[in-house]
């Protein structure tokens, strides 16, 4: 039999450790994301659902494949001088464009234009130029584009790309007329097959990894064995647990403490 | 009888082994919810022990509290576009509930009669662990944090319930721009 002063005490030390448990997620986090850990907010059961599109398809995609989408938008500046909105992201979520970070509203609208519109054109990288030694292509290649209404291409500032890709890249690279060059720090989000660098200019865009042959993720096949077994021993388990407790009666609840060994009251 | 009881006891560690593994070996695709789910379905028919705490809190600040961390680090961090959109928030939802049934329902009851500090912490470890293959080790201490979060929640609460709707906040939050 509990107090009410005694109900009272628990409930207070309950939500200092939920508290405490807040706190200690927050710390990660900021420490995760200003240490590079992390490159943005992270999905807990980040399983992509939808399969890359490619504009020139692997063979073993040639079924299935999609072709991914161009897109176009205006974005206006607001009257502090920012973009509205601050990035373009294609319809099908494979590239984007950031322009909120590092801004300087001067630089992009050194005329005094009121908005600007962007262009995302998917391309196969393989017909933008030979892949760099020792990378495979790990997606398709990103023409983005920006220009005034005046017609003059936006030149000037600093965008974060960010590109979907297929299997594991490591970089993003641009392509400078002759050949693919890295951009810097690069930065993936490997629960969503993402990848971003800043870039000082605007161009075409293409995520790279290490390695001649992309490797396919593992394929159904190979865990089928794998998860027959798993599954049969799960079964078992349950079907263990499950006449054990009935044998033993119903469960009993038992009262315990953090990090306190609970007395047990099975009867 | 007395190897009958003996082979009982061996019930929960297997699922729980099996549950584990089968989820760390899951591979990105989208056959990968089905496993998740398969997995939940484990954890959710399973039998343990309830358990309950003293004082225990209202589900609904549980649900909030939980949920608050998960609020703050979407408002802070930068957005980034989701592959899969809906289809992708869908699966975060089902998969969330999944995992909360196995970690916070079966790994947690299997374990708290040996104290909630443990439950919470050991869920919390074996959630972020399986999760390392899929996303790498760069995730594992936010993971873990994570777990600690829901463990919190579901040792407060008393039912898994409350962790499962954080869980499912959390997911869907990190596809949605809030800025």
């Amino acid at each position: 039999m509990t107090t009410p002063t005694a109900r009272h005490r628990g409930r207070w030390r309950l939500a200092a450790w939920g508290l405490a448990a807040v706190a200690v997620y927050l710390a990660i986090a900021v420490v995760s994301v200003t240490s590079g850990l992390l490159a943005g907010r992270p999905l807990y059961d980040g399983i992509p659902l939808v399969p890359y599109r490619w504009v020139n398809p692997p063979e073993n995609r040639i079924k299935d494949n999609q072709k991914p989408e161009s897109h176009e938008v205006t974005l206006k500046f607001t009257p502090s001088g920012q973009p509205d909105p601050g990035s373009a992201t294609s319809a099908d979520a494979q590239v984007a464009i950031i322009f909120s970070r590092h801004l300087d509203a001067s630089e992009y609208r050194p005329d005094g234009d009121n908005s600007f519109r962007v262009k995302i054109t998917p391309l196969d990288p393989a017909k933008v130029g030979p892949r760099p030694q020792g990378r495979f292509f790990d997606g398709n290649a990103y023409q983005i584009e920006a220009f005034y209404p005046s017609g003059a291409p936006v030149t000037t500032g600093t965008f974060d790309i960010v590109v979907s890709y297929a299997v594991h890249a490591t970089d993003i690279r641009r392509w400078n007329g002759s050949e693919w060059t890295p951009l810097e720090a690069p930065s993936a989000q490997r629960e969503q097959y993402q990848i971003y660098s800043p870039s000082p200019a605007l161009g075409i865009f293409v995520p790279t990894g290490d390695g001649d042959v992309p490797t396919e993720p593992a394929k159904a096949s190979r865990a089928d064995l794998v998860f027959i077994v798993l599954g049969l021993g799960a079964t078992i388990g349950v079907a263990i647990a499950i006449v054990s407790g009935r044998r033993k009666g119903p469960p009993v609840p038992v009262g315990q403490a953090p990090g306190a060994k609970a007395k047990p009251t099975r009867k | 009888v007395r190897r009958i009881d003996r082979l009982g006891s061996w019930g929960v560690p297997l699922a729980v082994a099996s549950g584990v593994l089968a989820l760390a070996y899951r591979v990105p695709s989208p056959e990968a919810v089905f496993v998740t789910a398969g997995v939940g379905a484990v954890g959710g028919i399973t039998p343990v022990a309830s358990t309950h705490s003293e004082g225990r809190l209202a589900w609904l600040w549980v649900v909030l509290l939980g949920a608050l961390p998960f609020a703050a680090f979407a408002a802070w961090s930068r957005p980034l576009p989701a592959r899969g959109g809906l289809a992708v928030a869908v699966t975060g939802i089902v998969a969330a509930i999944a995992e909360e049934l196995f970690f916070r329902r079966l790994v947690y009851g299997w374990l708290a009669t040996r104290g909630a500090g443990l439950a919470v912490g050991v869920s919390a470890l074996l959630f972020a662990l399986v999760h390392v293959p899929v996303y790498g080790w760069s995730v594992l201490p936010i993971d873990v944090a994570a777990g600690l979060v829901f463990g919190w929640q579901r040792w407060a609460s008393g039912t898994w319930t409350a962790p499962a709707v954080a869980h499912a906040l959390a997911n869907v939050l990190a596809l949605v721009s809030l800025r």
